[in-house]
């Protein structure tokens, strides 16, 4: 009769192999899987400092929280916060602020946008930002007549 | 869409139309015939882009805030062309005035114009009927 020890001999490096294979890709799967855990950080806005917004010329808290919150929305989305009305010419990008009169810098068509600053409730008021494509913005009250740099 | 060329025949440009003042009544007569909102520009005292776009502001109740500047007339009348009912003619008397005293301010009128009509048409819903019309009335009305 013949001992069963060498067939053990070849069998046993195979099971640890195959169980090493398959271990490996059960962990992995588990890894490409999962969703990585962080922990809970403050995810707080950036502040105007931080977005390099010069407030100093808005009288009131109210008035300067709002202009953050639409500058915030276009730089991160290029539309204002919902309810805030989009001027301008109304082609194929909305907003385009023509800078007919020559106030700010001389620029192509479509490189400044325009928002209201408020939400619209009834006809729209006099002010409005105007977003240059390298991040600049001005701030009119008064319908284009004068503009204020805050960034 | 209204075909102005059955309506007034002999009439020319595609949105933007010249016409003597001698015809001003029956362009208007008929305009108000076919359904147009009518909006007229007293143009006897614009003589300058203040005094244009103050009559501007009147014709098409701009708000108290309106700027008294080209942008402002820009967004202003784009919202005017979002409210007014279509479809709408601008009649715009005396206009000689201002193309002899400042042809500039005339043109950046007309291509304002011009441009603003386009881009309320091409951004109607399907189930408006948006069409708006210009009418450039050149010389003084007959008296008598």
């Amino acid at each position: 009769m013949k001992s069963a020890r060498p067939r053990l001999r070849r069998i046993v490096p195979v099971l640890i192999v195959l169980s090493v294979v398959l271990f490996g890709r059960v962990r992995g799967a588990e890894t490409r899987g999962a969703t990585p855990v962080t922990a809970p950080g403050p995810t707080a806005a950036p502040s105007p400092a931080e977005r390099g917004l010069d407030l100093g010329r808005v009288e009131t808290r109210e008035h300067r929280a709002q202009i953050e919150r639409v500058v915030e929305a276009m730089d991160r989305t290029g539309s204002p916060p919902p309810g805030v009305a989009q001027g301008g010419r109304r082609g194929a990008r909305k907003g385009v602020f023509l800078n007919a009169e020559g106030r700010l810098p001389r620029k192509p068509r479509g490189y400044w946008i325009e928002s209201d600053v408020w939400p619209r409730n009834g006809p729209r008021d006099a002010e409005r930002l105007i977003f240059g494509r390298e991040g600049e913005v001005y701030w009119t009250r008064d319908h284009y007549e004068t503009f204020v740099r805050l960034r | 869409m209204i075909d102005l060329g059955k309506l007034l025949p002999g009439l020319r440009g595609r949105s933007i139309h010249v016409v003597e003042t001698a015809k001003a009544a029956e362009v208007v007569q008929k305009l108000k015939g076919a359904g147009f909102s009518l909006h007229m520009i007293a143009g006897d005292r614009a003589k300058d882009k203040i005094t244009f776009l103050a009559a501007a502001a009147d014709a098409f109740d701009f708000p108290a805030k309106f700027g008294k500047n080209w942008d402002a007339f820009i967004d202003s009348f784009a919202d005017f062309l979002e409210r007014v009912p279509m479809p709408a003619a601008v009649v715009w008397t005396r206009a000689d005035v201002l193309v002899q005293n400042d042809l500039q301010s005339f043109i950046e009128a007309v291509t304002t114009f011009d441009s603003a009509a386009v881009e309320r048409e091409l951004s109607a819903e399907d189930d408006e009927k948006v069409q708006v019309e210009f009418f450039v009335l050149m010389g003084e009305p007959r008296k008598g």
